[in-house]
């Protein structure tokens, strides 16, 4: 899997961003040698689309994200954000860019300054871009607060602390909606939160989606969350694509390995129904310092052959709107006469 | 506040009679009371020392080397030094003179090893290096060397001494605000305020140091206790605050020559050198202690 290709890519205006080959590498410590964390990977996400993105811990699905913010800044690639090149903007004009883009975070805690009242810190962003007189803000903080589902009159003078984890993740969105984004990046933004309160977020999210119009890039290491917010859905691995595809495809039909085991992975209150088989979840995540050859997922596939570890697999298209980079994808119902299997390998 | 323990887990003596309840009580923090009110008193004599019914520090009230309590009259109640000058009085407006310069010592410090701190903590590479630098070099000189060398150069006054030992604070503060803003800086909240478009200035100040500065505080009077030993030992060294005026560390040197006739001059501001150190730096660590329950929470 490997997937670089960037054949499920789509064009026109209706795509709000589009980041093409993104590599991002971090220097190791105490050697020369560097870890690409991200590796050759595109994405693109439609106007009001929700585009969601699972993998396991490690495997760069948050690196992406802030490579889209520019924090930090792609080793390679580019980063097309409403018709404007990310990677090619610096300093006042890449700030004034960045406020169209937000990002709210797994933990909801440390994501507030714990410092400052709600406020506060609902405010800064203003404050920052001189939005309006202080009575103006005021009215927004508070009018963004409601909208969230909190009383303002409650909240403002409060710090963090005061608050449960699914309040200070309201307030983490809010801070993001005072500027009136058009893309919100969500990393992992209900894996730290009970499972009630997980819905309650979710189903605010996608409130403020349809309120304001938004785009989102849904960053989470679990399918099912991300299965009912989502209009396409990304699978990574070890700092490439696996496949992307609409959420009824791709869960009903996974053509990559990879995905399928993810997806028979998720536990369900069935004990009648067998466990995953134990050979396929073995084996730990290679490093990405030193990823396998060809294929990155052979070390762990069941399907790999001699070609997975030459050739590294392309994004290839399989039906409409569902792409997977395998050279032996499972069959799908979609494509049923050009699935190939291991047997018959085409070159 | 007690707790029900449930039946199966009482123990068997225990069943029979009434439940058992578990109290939860801090122990009193008297060590923390006493420190605060040896500090107190002396920071409120400090200040009040003109107003309070004391001698001139620097003119004879009595006969020399008179020991403490010969008399109760207030000026003689310590006793008198070589020059019957009152040893009460002496200590008090010693105090003060202490207590301002090595305030002034650790604002100073404070303040300049904060932003070299931050700058480093903040911004890191180059800034890093440089700051990380000037402070090792700080830190490889001797303390008393250093001080012996400014107070040589410069004449000795209260302002070089305070130059002198704010030197001192200045890598202390710095190490400690770069090692804050480092931790402060990875928080997601500071990534927050970058993605809409804060400046690494408005992060730094508003963000990042309002954080950082509480770690900073609580080292202040364990800082303070360091800076009044080594004003006593400039003093000692006849480097400190020039004759006639009065600070503990001239007090013991002045005392030095008639130590096994009128041990007094030299044991009363000792005293007070060790017991204020010793409150500072008991509420320095109980003051810690307190707040590093609190930012875990906040």
């Amino acid at each position: 899997m490997a997937g670089s290709g960037t054949s499920h890519l789509r064009d026109g205006d209706d795509v709000l961003l589009r980041a093409e080959r993104v590599v991002v590498e971090y220097p190791m410590r105490g050697s020369r040698q560097r870890v690409r964390a991200v590796s050759d990977v595109s994405l693109d996400i439609g106007r009001g689309e929700t585009l969601g993105l699972v993998g396991e811990s490690g495997c760069g699905k948050s690196t992406i994200g802030r490579a889209i913010l520019q924090l930090p800044r792609p080793n390679a690639g580019s980063v097309h954000y409403d018709g404007v090149e990310l990677t090619a903007l610096s300093g006042r004009r890449l700030r004034a860019y960045r406020r169209d883009i937000q990002m709210v975070f797994q933990d909801p805690l440390s994501s507030l300054n714990p410092r400052q009242q709600i406020g506060e810190i609902l405010a800064d962003p203003l404050r920052v871009w001189k939005h309006g007189t202080p009575a103006e803000r005021e009215r927004l903080v508070a009018d963004t607060l409601e909208v969230v589902g909190l009383d303002p009159s409650a909240t403002l003078t409060r710090r963090p602390h005061q608050f449960s984890g699914g309040q200070c993740q309201r307030i983490s969105i809010a801070r993001c909606l005072v500027l009136r984004p058009g893309l919100l990046i969500c990393d992992e933004p209900v894996s730290a939160l009970d499972v009630s309160v997980q819905a309650q977020v979710l189903n605010l999210l996608e409130d403020m989606k349809a309120r304001y119009g938004l785009s989102l890039l849904f960053i989470a290491h679990d399918l099912a969350v991300v299965k009912n917010i989502s209009d396409r859905v990304a699978v990574m691995y070890l700092g490439k694509l696996c496949e992307v595809g609409a959420p009824e495809k791709l869960y009903q039909r996974p053509a990559h390995p990879y995905t399928d085991l993810l997806l028979r992975s998720i536990p369900e209150p069935d004990p009648s129904r067998p466990l995953p088989d134990a050979d396929l979840t073995a084996g730990e995540l290679p490093s990405p310092a030193d990823p396998p050859s060809g294929c990155r997922f052979r070390t762990r596939c069941p399907r790999a052959t001699q070609l997975c570890a030459e050739e590294e697999p392309v994004m290839r298209e399989l039906g409409v709107d569902h792409h997977v980079a395998c050279h032996h994808p499972l069959p799908t119902s979609a494509v049923p006469a050009a699935a190939p299997t291991p047997e018959r390998t085409p070159a | 506040m007690s707790t029900d323990v449930l039946p199966t887990t009482r123990p068997a003596g225990a069943s029979a009679g009434k439940p058992r309840t578990y109290t939860l009580r801090a122990r009193r923090p008297y060590g923390l009371w006493i420190a605060s009110a040896w500090v107190l008193l002396l920071v409120g004599c400090a200040v009040a020392a003109d107003v309070l019914p004391l001698a001139d520090p620097a003119k004879p009230v009595g006969r020399a080397r008179q020991v403490p309590f010969h008399s109760l009259a207030p000026d003689q109640i310590l006793g008198t030094d070589t020059y019957g000058r009152s040893v009460l009085s002496r200590v008090i407006f010693g105090a003060r003179t202490d207590l301002l310069v090595t305030l002034c010592a650790c604002a100073f410090g404070a303040v300049l090893g904060c932003l070299l701190g931050l700058l480093a903590g903040f911004v890191k590479g180059w800034a890093d290096r440089a700051v990380s630098f000037l402070i090792d070099t700080l830190l490889a000189l001797p303390p008393i060397i250093l001080l012996i060398a400014i107070a040589t150069i410069l004449r000795p006054s209260t302002w070089t001494l305070t130059f002198g030992l704010t030197l001192l604070t200045v890598p202390a503060f710095a190490r400690l605000e770069r090692g804050a803003a480092l931790s402060w800086a990875e928080r997601p909240f500071v990534l927050a305020a970058r993605s809409y478009g804060a400046s690494g200035l408005r992060i730094a100040f508003r963000q990042i140091l309002p954080n950082s500065l509480l770690t900073v505080i609580t080292f202040v009077p364990t800082v303070i206790a360091g800076l009044i030993v080594a004003e006593g030992s400039l003093g000692f060294l006849g480097l400190g605050i020039p004759p006639p005026a009065a600070s503990w560390g001239t007090m013991i040197a002045d005392g030095r020559a008639s130590l096994r006739i009128a041990p007094h001059e030299v044991l009363v501001p000792a005293a007070v050198v060790f017991l204020t150190v010793l409150a500072l730096n008991t509420l320095g660590e109980k003051v810690r202690d307190r707040l590093e329950i609190r930012s875990r929470t906040g």
